[in-house]
């Protein structure tokens, strides 16, 4: 099972749960307002995560610092770690509408007197470039709207907008592959230079511990000064098991070792963090296909996940990114972190139109909690709002 | 997308072919190609639109519309812009005299700045100075540690005070720890932070408030898309900038960014990062930047190269010659020679926009050897008989077949289409109907 469906946002049907939810929620905000909760579809299993996540909370405030190791016998699947949408909604609207106006706005004040000609086109065009789109989206975009504006399908800038809307979450809704379920469930994380692979690593492992699952790190990072150590203090402050060798030491072994220590620890979860690497050297990306091979070599049987962490000020070569990193180590899932700076992260249109790979997650600051559950429709809408 | 501008182009000089002269228009749909280049780079969308107007004006304001290769010449000048604005003074850094010289990076999350200090650090102990690297981000975890395993690598000390400390302070005592010493510069490393985070834009206005720094380098990741304007823009209005350094060249990526940054911020770029290893930093040349930006450097070496082979007088020349059908031999073997000075046949036509493309089509095949026979032909000739081919009758044919080593045949086929030419020529109002394809090929 992919390591995304793990996390859920939260959904409005479920009335039943809605009620241990918000009650949670009060003890949430009374205790520590920026936690997260848990939600359990599972009725049977919903008291067991409720006194799992005080135990958590009382932990993370000092009265209990015990690890509550008895409580993994809830095994991951049963938990969906929600990832708060309101905070998160509401942040990435902030850091997209911080310095510049929204899509919304700005389609208004360009349709100001509700004719689509040559002009407003044209600014329109700039519009969606200036989000790094590409200009091969854009020009898509721009001709179609210009299509239906002489049909008279278009004719004032609510029109427009919502027709934008429904573009672009055509563009990221795709059907994603369904892999196996495994224990553990094995996540590699890669990425050019300085994207956020080992920051989302930890991310990641907060969200899970608090979903009461037992987490490991392996430091497949052991060429950048310190790597080894950054994923350390996030191993700490996340209480995960970190698997490391020295800084130099081969990668694949690391991993080696970490997999097959995994197994006898009876993990829930692997997170593997790999060197930021450009994805045009050719050897570094080899490494990345002998990990891959050297998990298969410990287990056959486990599902590797490979998750591509994007940065959103990336521009135009983020596609490029993207399309090598799949060729050679096959992408399930992308991440694209801060979100909370003024990029808007367009470059994931692109990207997931051509190798139809989803967003799963974004990144929105540098805390542990920084880390929401990708979903298209908030993210247009944040980008439009 | 646009990964090759030499196509793009190509295909509209193919259109503009046989029109010698661009009007207005022709301009417009050119420069609109190069719109899409830039943006396909990453360069922001109003530096852009500015660009694309002034080439414009340039190219209205000059001859060049009338010129013989006027495709070439907006090229040229869009070249020329580009390397205009990423130029200016590149001076490194400039060291102070009285006392030790203290440089910071600063700049957004993951661009590299750790890095780029310890290799600023790397090339100046080189050249003999004594240096300080100096921790300053006390956010990122392992940050510190990071800075001192590349200051240990390379034999440079690094000051540090943990992570407790307000960098302002760390950097005051840092300078009274070094000035004993005889420290020759400091370079202070920052944590990395989002240009609207007021609080941490603040912690780095606090560092130059109470200390004398001598250069703020921002430091942009090549890859940046868009934003990149707004996070100079902003770094440069609330620390001030000094200088630029792009870091991760070494990737694929065209490097619009450095077009914006340095059009937004008017800072020099000062050093390119092009590598993880810590020797890996090089100086910036403006000519390659705007190369790969534009992502056609054969295009303006065969520009290059076609002008210094043949120049304009000379080209006006021949124009005249070919009007009054006064074109010789003689001509035609000097236009031989220029054409090898410009490499190899083959060479030139992977350089000239489109023919690439062109040439993998099985029936579009230059045949080398056959201009080589050609011109050994007409080495075989007298002088008299370059310049008044008529007088070669049968005898002289024989004696210039075997001089060349070819066949009477081949001799007059030449001599053939030689006549044709010149009848073509002559049919022909204007000659810049057939220059205007390239400088100086007038078949
Ligand atoms: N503002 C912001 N910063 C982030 C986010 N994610 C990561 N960062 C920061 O980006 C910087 C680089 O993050 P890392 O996690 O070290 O990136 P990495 O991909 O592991 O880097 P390398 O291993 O050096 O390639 C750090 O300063 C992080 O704190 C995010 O979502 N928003
Ligand atoms: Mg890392």
């Amino acid at each position: 099972m992919a390591l995304w469906k793990f996390f859920t946002k939260k959904s409005k049907k479920d009335d039943k749960n809605e009620c241990v939810e918000n009650k949670e929620q009060n003890k949430h905000e009374v205790e520590d307002n920026k936690e997260d909760l848990i939600e359990n579809t599972k009725e049977e299993k919903t008291k067991d995560i409720i006194e799992n996540n005080n135990v958590k909370i009382n932990e993370e405030i000092g009265i209990n610092d015990e690890i509550v190791e008895e409580k993994t016998k809830i095994i991951a699947e049963s938990n969906n770690i929600e990832l708060s949408k309101e905070s998160w909604f509401a942040r990435l609207k902030k850091g997209l509408s911080k310095t510049r106006d929204s899509f919304t706005y700005n389609v208004r004040k360009i349709l100001n007197f509700g004719e689509i000609d040559a002009d407003t086109l044209e600014e329109l065009e700039e519009l969606f470039i200036q989000s790094d789109i590409g200009t091969n989206i854009t020009f898509d975009l721009i001709e179609k709207i210009e299509k239906q504006s002489i049909l008279g399908k278009l004719k004032n800038s609510d029109e427009v907008i919502s027709f934008l809307k429904k573009e672009f979450i055509k563009t990221l809704e795709i059907e994603t592959r369904e892999k196996k379920s495994t224990k553990p469930s094995v996540t590699l994380v890669v990425g050019v230079n300085g994207v956020g692979k080992t920051t989302t690593i930890g991310k990641l492992a907060h969200h899970l511990k608090k979903g009461g699952s037992k987490v490991m790190m392996i430091a497949g990072d052991t060429f950048r000064a310190a790597a080894i150590e950054q994923l350390e203090i996030w191993a700490k402050r996340t209480d995960s098991v970190i698997v490391k060798h020295n800084e130099g030491a081969d990668s694949a072994s690391v991993v080696f070792d970490g997999i097959n220590s995994g197994i006898s620890k009876n993990m829930d979860f692997i997170l593997i963090d790999t060197a930021g690497r450009l994805h045009n050297k050719v050897n570094l990306m080899k490494e990345l296909e002998k990990i891959k091979n050297v998990i298969k070599k410990a287990n056959d049987n486990i599902e590797i996940e490979t998750l591509l962490v994007i940065d959103s000020t990336s521009g135009q070569n983020g596609l490029i990114q993207a399309r090598s990193f799949k060729q050679v180590v096959d992408i399930d899932g992308i991440i694209l972190t801060k979100l909370d700076g003024t990029a808007k992260g367009g470059i994931i249109f692109p990207i997931v139109s051509e190798l139809k790979v989803p967003v799963v997650f974004i990144g929105v600051g540098e805390g542990v909690d920084d880390l929401r559950f990708f979903d298209s429709e908030d993210f247009i809408s944040a980008l439009f709002d | 997308m646009f990964e090759n501008l030499t196509e793009k182009l190509g295909d509209i000089f193919d259109k503009l072919k046989g029109k010698g002269k661009l009007t207005e228009k022709d301009l417009d749909i050119t420069l609109r190609e190069v719109k899409l280049v830039l943006l396909g780079a990453d360069v922001n969308f109003k530096v852009v639109k500015d660009f694309i107007k002034n080439v414009k004006e340039k190219s209205l304001g000059s001859e060049i519309l009338k010129s013989l290769s006027p495709g070439h010449q907006v090229i040229k000048i869009v070249n020329e812009e580009l390397v205009d604005i990423l130029g200016g003074e590149n001076e490194k850094i400039i060291f102070n005299s009285n006392r030790v010289t203290k440089i910071m990076l600063v700049g957004l999350q993951g661009s590299g700045k750790t890095t780029t200090c310890a290799k600023i650090a790397y090339n100046y102990k080189a050249q003999n100075k004594k240096i300080l690297l100096v921790a300053a981000d006390i956010y990122r975890p392992a940050a510190i540690k990071q800075l001192k395993v590349l200051g240990d690598s390379i034999g440079v000390e690094v000051f540090s005070m943990g992570d407790k400390e307000e960098p302002w302070k760390i950097l005051k005592a840092a300078e009274e720890y070094a000035v004993p010493k005889g420290i020759d510069l400091i370079i202070l490393d920052t944590a990395g932070r989002l240009h609207i985070d007021e609080n941490l834009m603040e912690e780095l206005s606090l560092i130059k408030q109470n200390n004398i720094v001598d250069e703020t380098l921002l430091v942009v990741d090549a890859m940046t898309g868009q934003d990149a304007v707004n996070v100079a823009d902003k770094f440069n209005e609330k620390i001030g900038l000094s200088g630029l350094i792009l870091t991760k060249l070494d990737g694929d990526a065209r490097g619009g960014a450095a077009l914006s940054i340095k059009k937004v911020t008017g800072k020099p770029i000062k050093y390119i990062g092009v590598g993880e290893k810590i020797n890996q930093l090089e100086s910036f040349y403006p000519d390659r930047m705007a190369s790969r930006i534009l992502g056609m450097g054969d295009v303006l070496t065969l520009i290059e190269k076609a002008q210094s082979a043949f120049n304009e007088e000379e080209a006006k020349e021949l124009e005249k010659k070919f009007r009054k059908a006064e074109f010789t031999f003689e001509d035609f073997y000097k236009q031989l020679q220029q054409i090898k000075k410009m490499g190899s046949i083959s060479d030139i036509m992977n350089m000239i926009p489109g023919m690439g493309k062109l040439k993998k089509m099985q029936d579009v095949q230059v045949d080398e050897k056959e201009l080589v026979y050609v011109e050994a032909i007409i080495n075989s000739m007298t002088k008299e008989e370059r310049i008044r081919p008529n007088v070669i009758d049968g005898s002289r044919k024989k004696r210039i077949a075997s001089g060349a080593g070819r066949n009477v045949q081949e001799v007059n086929r030449l001599l053939k289409q030689f006549e044709d030419m010149k009848k073509m020529m002559k049919n022909m109002g204007k000659m810049q109907k057939m220059m205007g394809k390239m400088p100086g090929f007038p078949f």
